[in-house]
Formats: structure tokens, sequence, C-alpha cells
């Protein structure tokens, strides 16, 4: 067993340590690096809390969008399955994001998405709920309101 | 820098001044620039027709380069025809092209003193009421900078786009994503909407390509010097406008549509009055998703340079995280469903 605290639990205490005594010891001109700091210590806590159920989402909601079957999702990751699944192609759910997003591009790029379609529709809508998530994750500040 | 930098500089800088000698007293590193390495330079100068006290900045190419950007022989050289032309820009003084000296090329500005820091600036307009008129010669400024004349031999590096300038952007865009190790598809989906509503090719101008809060220097609450000219050409005047207008350089204060200091109507009605030119308003919102996607393509390169090991930096490894917001203010912006 992992001691406590955990690392997300770790993250919180550095930054509240580097945003407290530590940035008003510093001069003027170097405290806009320990914000700078700060702030990626905050992101990184962020992705660490949501884990891995963003990316797995977004990947089924994209292969939903792509005409994939199911089979494009990969199982968990650190399941033994995951062994048999690896040869069967691109093992990580980046990967295949990113395999599946290179046919989205094509597809956006040579004009074949238009507005009237219900494809643009669908297309739109999975990439604004994604760019919102992301957003979670990098500005929640930033978040549109309701 | 490497030893005895500071001699070699001196050495330079003596030839360059045509001084009997030269001392450097401070070479200290600016905050701001992502892109470029800027470095306070003050000096002593015997003799010749600089004697005296320098102060000055020197711009020094970083480590690595965004594809877009000119190196520092060019920049210097648009530098000048912009500060001859009469542009509130940083006197430039001394072009060293030779990296033996401070192990990359390098220019030599005089330093102009005032506030570029985004933030500090709007707050400050805010609570000292000087925005509307600051936005004002924003305006007028820009109209001087698109009046350059840039057919020049000196600029003979600047090519002009031979289709629409919009078009132009767009394939540029996406050449910069096709280098990129992952796909971005909510920028794409912006460049398939710009390619459809791309406005045709009228007159051109040179433009400065990041005229926005945080590339000028204010001083008294007023504008005292344009910066950054690495990205600057000939272009469509109203890519300037859009770039200045989005939502995205507005440092916290998206309600004063002008660089989050002013108001959009008063900076675009007083370029108007300086450029001799009517702006389509309704064609400035195509310039602001323009200027959202650019930011994202740049974002993405910059985030890459340091996920690539080309160059590490926390500035650059943070500004994938403006991503998301850019991309919401994209879509959002071209929905038509």
């Amino acid at each position: 067993m992992r001691p406590k605290p955990s690392a997300g639990e770790l993250l919180e205490i550095a930054r509240k340590t580097l945003r407290g005594d530590l940035l008003a010891a510093l001069p003027e001109g170097r405290r806009y690096e320990a914000l700078m700091a700060a702030n990626a210590i905050a992101i990184a806590g962020r992705v660490l809390e949501r884990g891995e159920a963003p990316e797995r989402e977004e990947l089924a909601s994209l292969a939903r969008l792509m005409g994939e079957k199911d089979s494009a999702i990969p199982p968990d990751l650190f399941s033994p399955a995951e062994a048999g699944f690896a040869k069967a192609g691109p093992a990580t759910v980046r990967e295949r994001l990113g395999i599946l997003y290179n046919r989205l591009c094509d597809e956006l790029r040579a004009g074949k998405i238009v507005p009237g379609g219900s494809r643009h529709r669908a297309v739109f809508a999975h990439l604004r709920r994604t760019a919102l998530d992301r957003l979670r994750e990098s500005n929640p500040k930033a978040l549109p309101d309701g | 820098m490497g030893e005895g930098a500071p001699e070699k500089l001196e050495k330079f800088l003596s030839q360059a001044a045509d001084a009997a000698r030269v001392r450097v007293v401070a070479l200290e590193a600016l905050s701001g620039g992502a892109v470029q390495d800027n470095r306070l330079l003050r000096a002593e100068i015997e003799g010749g027709a600089f004697a005296g006290k320098l102060d000055a900045v020197l711009r020094m190419d970083a480590p690595s380069r965004l594809p877009a950007s000119h190196d520092r022989a060019a920049e210097f050289a648009i530098l000048k025809r912009a500060h001859a032309a009469g542009v509130k820009a940083p006197e430039p003084l001394w072009l060293c092209a030779d990296s033996a000296v401070l192990g990359r090329p390098f220019f030599v500005m005089r330093r102009i003193e005032g506030e570029a820091f985004g933030h500090r600036l709007a707050k400050d307009a805010a609570e000292r009421g000087f925005g509307e008129r600051l936005v004002a010669e924003l305006g007028e400024e820009l109209a001087k900078i698109h009046a350059i004349p840039w057919a020049a031999p000196e600029l003979a590096f600047l090519t002009a786009p031979s289709q629409a300038p919009a078009r132009a952007l767009v394939a540029e865009y996406r050449d910069f994503l096709d280098d990129l190790a992952e796909p971005a598809p909510s920028v794409e989906w912006g460049l398939a909407w710009l390619e459809r509503n791309a406005p045709p090719r009228g007159p051109l101008a040179f433009c400065h390509r990041d005229f926005r809060t945080g590339n000028y220097l204010v001083k008294d609450g007023r504008l005292a010097a344009v910066l950054d000219w690495e990205f600057a050409g000939p272009g469509d005047p109203d890519e300037d406008l859009g770039w200045f207008l989005a939502k995205c350089w507005r440092f916290g204060r998206p309600e004063r549509e002008a660089g989050g200091i002013g108001a959009r109507e008063t900076f675009v009605a007083a370029y108007e009055r300086n450029a001799g030119r009517a702006v389509d308003r309704t064609r400035l919102g195509y310039w602001e998703v323009m200027a959202h996607v650019r930011w994202a393509v740049i974002a993405l390169q910059q985030a890459e340079r340091h996920a690539s090991g080309a160059e590490q930096s926390l500035e650059l490894a943070l500004t994938a995280h403006v991503v998301p917001e850019l991309e919401l203010e994209i879509l959002d912006r071209t929905r038509e469903t």
C-alpha cells in the first residue's frame, strides 16, 4: 500500500507552499515563474484526479462518430487482457484517439463535413464536449457559465 | 552565454558604435517573449557618435524558432523601416549576424521605458481611466504601420500572397498542423470554416501580425512603442484588426473588446480616420476567428518545442493549456448548426 498523502494531495500541498510564503519571498522579477509553476502543478493535479475516464469517454464518442465498432476501444490498459489486445493494433487510448482524429481531420480538410448535414452537427457536438472537458482540466476559470 | 561573452560583446559593440571603448555594465534577462530571448543591456561608451551611457535591449534568436517568425536579421531590417517611417518603435542600432559573439545572432535596440505586461496594463487602464485614449492611439498607430512602404530592396525577403491572403493563411496553418505530432481536430474545424468563408483578395498592406496588448509599451497612459516585429509582412490589413480585437487577447477584461483596454468602436474608428479606408465591421468577426485559430496553431507549436525537447521551458509547456479555451471560442463562433 502506497503511503498517504496521495499523489494528488502532495501536489496540492506543493502548490500551496509555492503560492504562500515562498512567492512572497521571491524578488518581483521572479514571481511570474513561480505562479506558472503553481499553475502547472494545479493542472497536473486536476488531470490526475480525473484519471483516464475522460479520454476513454472521448474515445467511445469518437469511435461512434467515425463508425467504429466497440472494438476500437481498448479494455482496461492494466488488465491482463491488454497483452492480447495489443497484438491486434494500437494499444493505448491516446494512439487510438490519434488515428481516429487523423481520419476526422482528413474529412474536415477535404470539405466533406458541411453545414446543414447531421454529420456536421454530430462532429460539432463531439468537438465542443471534448473542448469543454479539456478546459475543466486546463483552465476551469474559463468555463462558460451554466 | 559562453565563456568570455562580455569581452566579445564589448568588442562587437566598440566596432559597431565606432567607439574607442565599450564597457558592458549590465546584461540581464528581461521577462516576456516566449519566442525570443530579450536582455537588458547597459553599457558605457567612450568616443564616437554614441559616446555616453547606453540603455538598450539585446534581442537574440531563441534556441528554437517558430516557422512563421523572421530571424533577427530580417526583423532588424523591418524595425529599421518601421522606425524610419515614423512608427512608434524602438530605434534599431546594430545587428550581429555572427553567432561567434554570443552563440546566436542578435540585434541591439534602444530601450524605451514603459509597461507591456497585459494584465497590469488592462488593470491600469480600467483604474486610471486612460483606456479609450490609449486604444484610439493604437488605432492611429496601426494605420501608420499599414502604410509602411514594404516594396523595398532591403525587405526583399517579404513575399506577398498570390491568392486571397485569408486562403494563403489557411494553407499555411494546415502545413503547420501537419508538422505537429498529434492531430488538432477543433482547429481543423475552424480552418474548414475559414476556408468556406474567406474574404476575397483586396488591397494589401504592411501588417504587423502580432499587434496586441502585451506587445506594446505604455508610459503614463500613452502609447510609447510597438514591439515584436518578427511576424510582420504584407497581408490583409483586417487581419491585424481582428488579432487586436480577439477575445483571447483581453487579459481578463472580456468586456473591453479592444485588447482588454477600451471599446471596440473607439479603436476601429480611430484606425479608419487615419487609414483613409472604411472597415467592414461584419468582416472583423471572420478575422477574430482567424486570430483564435492562429493563436491555437502557435500555442501547439510552442508546446511541441517543449515536448520534443527542442527547448525545455515551463512557459512553453503551459502554452498547451491555453488551447482548450481557444478551441471553445473557435467552435462557438463557427457553429452554423
